[in-house]
């Protein structure tokens, strides 16, 4: 019961929350009580009246602030609005506090008319009985010393890209289909995952090479969704392959867990797939992201894994990956981005070093309540291979990827 | 999937999806609206104000905002305390001396009227001051968000 109120103290005072509801708990609880407890009907039924004669006084109260909520509404969004604008919608409060007042005074007057002081006594110990009535815990409000800190995320869009945190903030999703935003640390032994339409050459260079593999076209849509401050989930959950073979990809999920720190933002991310051609797929990692106005580093490290099925088991393939990721907004809505890192595909094989190196670029636009990132990237995926393994070149230019899309965020609540 | 399973699988959204209608009564506080209109631009003044500097007022202006509506969340928690507290005390027949009054019950609703005006007060002059750092366009855009 205590972490109940204890969640629904934060909530209210959060402003997302609301007393309405424990008010009504405690309507409810001596309209029970009185029910319950008061032998004699006339007085009960008096007692009852004052009962309900209350709530539709709060019910009255409520209303009042609605008209109060909705002028001041008027006012926020006209940008002639004046003082006087404001001040006319404060202006009823204070002759409706008066009747407020008046009306609370017939109401106590009656209940205690009503029940003797022994029944009143037995109603108020069941009434405080009722922890959903009371939510409050002192220390929570500030009772006895300092007020809470204000919350320190804001429940609404990220706007500057190089200013984004790790994860999305609560109540925010965003429909993704296009690179850069969700990819970060996605690299698995056989597989990267990236958002959007993409487009991948294979034209391996090296005296090791096998013949090119035809070039592949890919379509990957999902959705990414802020279910607290700082905990994220998401999904590609619409992963198609068109090119060569259209086909259905296994669905990439992730949850990413973030810690806000003074100068930057730690975030615990465990990834998978579901099963493909080598079974199911699993990279947790850490990553690490700093953010401005102008400049956002992310830096990581995941173990990706891929472990076949229970079905057809094979011997785990595990490797590392080293992402490294500079984003730049050169104007607000315009950014840049560079990409990096060190990966090693397969720990079993040797000389499987890996250096990637990625460029994008993106458009923020925001329309209306929905924030729109035009997005694209290239990216060598295997771009230098130090070890030459197999015979292959160093630098590999001929094997690329490029995704463009779109994603769209929004205010869920 | 088969035509049963897409039935039950239909029922089965509606349930939830009333489950999640919540219970109908008196209208919420209207502050908790007033700050999500605030907080919901806060991190979009910068893609929407060029200007560093009108931005970063922008930015404490809304934030203020934030603290006057929990600084007035926490004065209605005091008050529902305070209202807690006379409850408590009338749980025994001896306790129900003096009279109770209208003010057991005002306070469970509402904080003394004087704390209201004084955030609404603030609250007017932070909204007049950030429309005076907004160019016209700039305002609507920033108004559409929520």
């Amino acid at each position: 019961m205590f972490w109940i109120a204890l969640a629904t103290a934060i909530m209210m005072l959060s402003g997302e929350g609301d007393d309405t509801r424990a008010i009504a708990a405690l309507l409810a609880g001596l309209h029970e009580a009185i029910a319950a407890h008061v032998p004699a009907e006339a007085q009960r039924a008096r007692a009852l009246r004052a009962v309900a004669d209350f709530e539709q006084v709060f019910d009255k109260h409520r209303q009042d602030l609605q008209v109060f909520g909705a002028c001041v509404e008027a006012a926020d969004r006209d940008y002639r609005a004046s003082r006087a604008n404001y001040e006319a919608c404060e202006r009823p409060l204070e002759v409706q506090r008066v009747a407020l007042g008046h009306a609370l005074q017939a109401v106590i007057g009656e209940y205690q008319a009503a029940l003797t002081p022994a029944e009143r006594a037995l109603v108020a110990q069941l009434v405080v009985a009722r922890p959903e009535a009371w939510i409050l815990d002192p220390a929570q409000v500030g009772g006895q010393g300092p007020a809470p800190a204000v919350e320190s995320r804001p429940r609404g869009l990220e706007g500057v890209v190089s200013g984004r945190h790790l994860t999305l903030p609560r109540n925010i999703v965003s429909i993704v289909f296009g690179p850069l935003g969700t990819t970060f640390a996605q690299r698995y032994p056989s597989s990267i995952v990236d958002g959007g339409a993409s487009y991948l050459r294979g034209d391996v260079a090296g005296s090791g090479a096998a013949a090119s593999s035809p070039d592949e076209w890919h379509a990957h849509l999902g959705v990414r969704f802020g279910l607290f401050d700082d905990l994220e989930a998401g999904a590609l959950f619409l992963p198609f392959e068109l090119a060569p073979d259209f086909r259905f990809e296994p669905v990439s999920v992730f949850i990413t867990q973030q810690f806000r720190l003074e100068a930057l933002d730690l975030a615990l991310r465990l990834s998978f797939h579901t099963p493909g051609d080598t079974g199911w797929a699993l990279a947790p990692g850490i990553v690490l992201g700093t953010h401005s106005r102008q400049l956002g580093f992310q830096g990581g490290v995941t173990l990706a894994m891929e472990v076949g099925t229970f079905g057809t088991p094979r011997a785990p393939i595990a490797g590392f990956n080293l992402p490294l990721r500079m984003t730049w907004n050169l104007v607000p809505a315009f950014f840049l981005d560079l990409e990096s890192g060190v990966a090693y595909d397969d720990l079993a094989a040797s000389g499987l070093w890996t250096v990637p190196l990625g460029f994008g670029a993106g458009y923020s636009l925001l329309l209306g309540k929905r924030l729109i990132d035009f997005t694209a990237s290239f990216n060598w995926d295997h771009w230098l291979l130090p070890g030459e393994p197999n015979g292959l070149s160093a630098l590999q230019f001929g094997a690329f990827r490029v995704s463009a899309g779109m994603s769209m965020s929004f205010q869920a609540l | 999937m088969k035509v049963r399973s897409a039935r039950l699988l239909a029922v089965g959204v509606w349930v939830i999806l009333a489950g999640c209608g919540g219970e109908k009564g008196p209208p919420r506080h209207p502050v908790a609206e007033m700050t999500a209109r605030s907080t919901a631009k806060l991190e979009l003044i910068d893609l929407v104000v060029s200007d560093p500097s009108r931005a970063q007022r922008l930015h404490a202006l809304y934030l203020e905002v934030a603290t006057v509506a929990r600084d007035f969340d926490l004065a209605r928690a005091r008050s529902m305390l305070r209202a807690q507290d006379e409850w408590q005390r009338r749980t025994t027949a001896e306790g129900q001396e003096p009279p109770a009054s209208e003010e057991m019950l005002e306070l469970l609703l509402a904080p003394p009227i004087a704390v209201g005006k004084a955030a609404f007060e603030r609250y007017t002059a932070l909204m007049l001051e950030a429309r005076s750092l907004l160019r016209e366009d700039e305002f609507e855009t920033l108004n559409g968000v929520r």
